[in-house]
């Protein structure tokens, strides 16, 4: 009597190809989540820059052509994004410091420019009444 | 055996295929039921937008155009266009249906509080300009030739038209972007949407059930922090929440600072001891008029107004101890230590 193999070369195959679609899966979802920290930037009610907020990095943007003349500077530091200077009158925008949690904004009304963490690790609360 | 092969090809086929589909239906439906997330600028505050099911994005694009158009049309004592721009330019015009019941809720909120809020003030802000490039402080004769002004008894209604006195001057910065909440209602309802929270400013709508299971957690900033600090949360089910603080909007001069909410009576920033007041109500522009007059009012006064309205209410003062109505007092977790609830 022939013995029967546990797998034949096409179950194999078979295996090898819903694990690949499975890999694949795990990959697509893992990476379009976007479960990575994220903060926009928005000058005018236009987007202005998408900047990836990571540890050990550090990117500054100095915002001079809003259309209200006001120039503000913003800083992308370490996973936080904040407003670090502005010829604002108020300085509101300085003092809502260090955004890190998806759904945080910051803006300085003077100047138009609002920013805003739009993916990552999410506030303990569903929203904050200022 | 060539039956054999074929079926074996078939089961590989409809095997992958089954994968293949169930791997775009899982994304589909963690797209489909992920929320649409919108935030802009518009009467002088940040709007966010979070919309769960339903037409979310339809919803999210009526939902800005409604406010924009609100602020440029109707509210706006700024922008020339608007309503309410015309009706202080002129001292008297017809008004619209909508206008005259945001007036005239705002008239009975300003009766009730004896005129801690009161939407003629607008000569006063006007010349205090705070939260614009022109802020100062006004003297003492400007103060008192504006106060003259102010008064929601001078006010004359009627359905289709409205009369102000000599010089008064419309303001409703201080329940508009509550209002907005009350019109984001209507359009989630007309887009079906499930889910919402909409926050304007210092005025929250949470509307539907919390996809996440359970309350709505509402953090309550921190007056003495930063605008991502809270002190305490607040679990509800669908609500209208407003908060009026003495952070809100400021401008310092000759080394003091001064803030937004400005006491009607005297013409100066309201001093009742407090730095933030939340009222929770069932409407965003009565809970917006409500938490401008108990900030006004201070604690023990604003007790019968909020319960009068049904309106629950969160004080906190400037030696960080906090108050809560009855009907709130156990959905109010306090998160940090220097705060304590009495």
């Amino acid at each position: 009597m022939e013995k029967r193999r546990l797998f034949g070369k096409g179950d194999l195959i078979l295996i090898i190809g819903i694990a690949a679609i499975a890999a694949i899966m795990f990959f697509f979802l893992r990476f379009n989540s976007g479960d990575s920290l994220k903060g926009e930037i928005i000058v005018d009610g236009e987007l202005y820059k998408t900047v990836e907020l990571k540890d050990g990095q550090s990117e500054h943007f100095v915002i001079d052509n809003t259309e209200s003349g006001v120039k503000c500077e913003i800083l992308a530091e370490n996973g936080e994004i904040k407003f670090i200077s502005s010829q604002c009158h108020d300085k509101i925008c300085i003092a809502a410091g260090a955004l890190s949690h998806k759904g945080d904004t910051a803006a300085c009304l003077p100047a138009g420019v609002l920013v805003r963490i739009i993916s990552g690790e999410a506030s303990p609360v569903d929203v904050i009444a200022y | 055996m060539k039956n054999s092969k074929i079926s074996k090809t078939i089961s590989v086929i409809l095997t992958v295929a089954i994968v293949v589909g169930a791997v775009f239906g899982i994304i589909y439906f963690s797209k489909r039921n992920s929320p649409y997330e919108e935030s802009f600028i518009a009467m002088g505050t940040v709007f966010s937008v979070k919309i769960y099911g339903g037409e979310k994005e339809n919803a999210a694009k009526q939902i800005k155009e409604t406010v924009e158009n609100s602020e440029t049309q109707l509210l706006s004592r700024l922008s020339e266009n608007s309503s309410i721009a015309k009706i202080n330019k002129n001292g008297s015009g017809e008004i619209s249906e909508e206008l005259f019941n945001l007036i005239t809720l705002s008239q009975q909120v300003s009766a009730d509080s004896d005129g801690a809020y009161d939407m003629t003030v607008g000569a006063l802000t006007g010349l205090w300009n705070i939260g614009t490039e022109n802020a100062r402080v006004p003297s003492d004769e400007e103060l008192s030739k504006a106060l003259e002004t102010v008064g929601y008894e001078k006010v004359t209604l009627t359905s289709n038209s409205i009369t102000l006195s000599e010089g008064q001057q419309i303001d409703l910065g201080a329940i508009g972007k509550g209002y907005m909440c009350d019109k984001a209602v209507e359009i989630l309802k007309e887009n079906n949407v499930e889910s919402a929270v909409i926050s304007a400013g210092g005025s929250i709508l949470v509307y539907g059930e919390n996809p996440a299971g359970g309350e709505w957690k509402v953090g309550i900033r921190d007056p003495f922090g930063t605008s991502s600090d809270i002190f305490s949360a607040l679990s509800v089910n669908e609500s209208y929440i407003s908060t009026s603080g003495d952070y809100e909007r400021t401008f310092t001069e000759n080394g003091k600072t001064y803030h937004h909410i400005l006491n009607p009576q005297t013409g100066y920033p309201a001093d009742s001891g407090l730095s933030s007041v939340t009222v929770i109500s069932g409407s965003g522009a009565l809970s917006d008029a409500l938490s401008t007059a108990c900030f006004v009012l201070g604690y023990e006064r604003s007790l019968p107004l909020l319960e009068k309205y049904g309106a629950e209410g969160i004080f906190v003062t400037h030696d960080k101890k906090v108050y809560a109505t009855d009907g709130i007092k156990d959905s109010l977790q306090i998160t940090e230590e220097d705060f304590t609830l009495n």
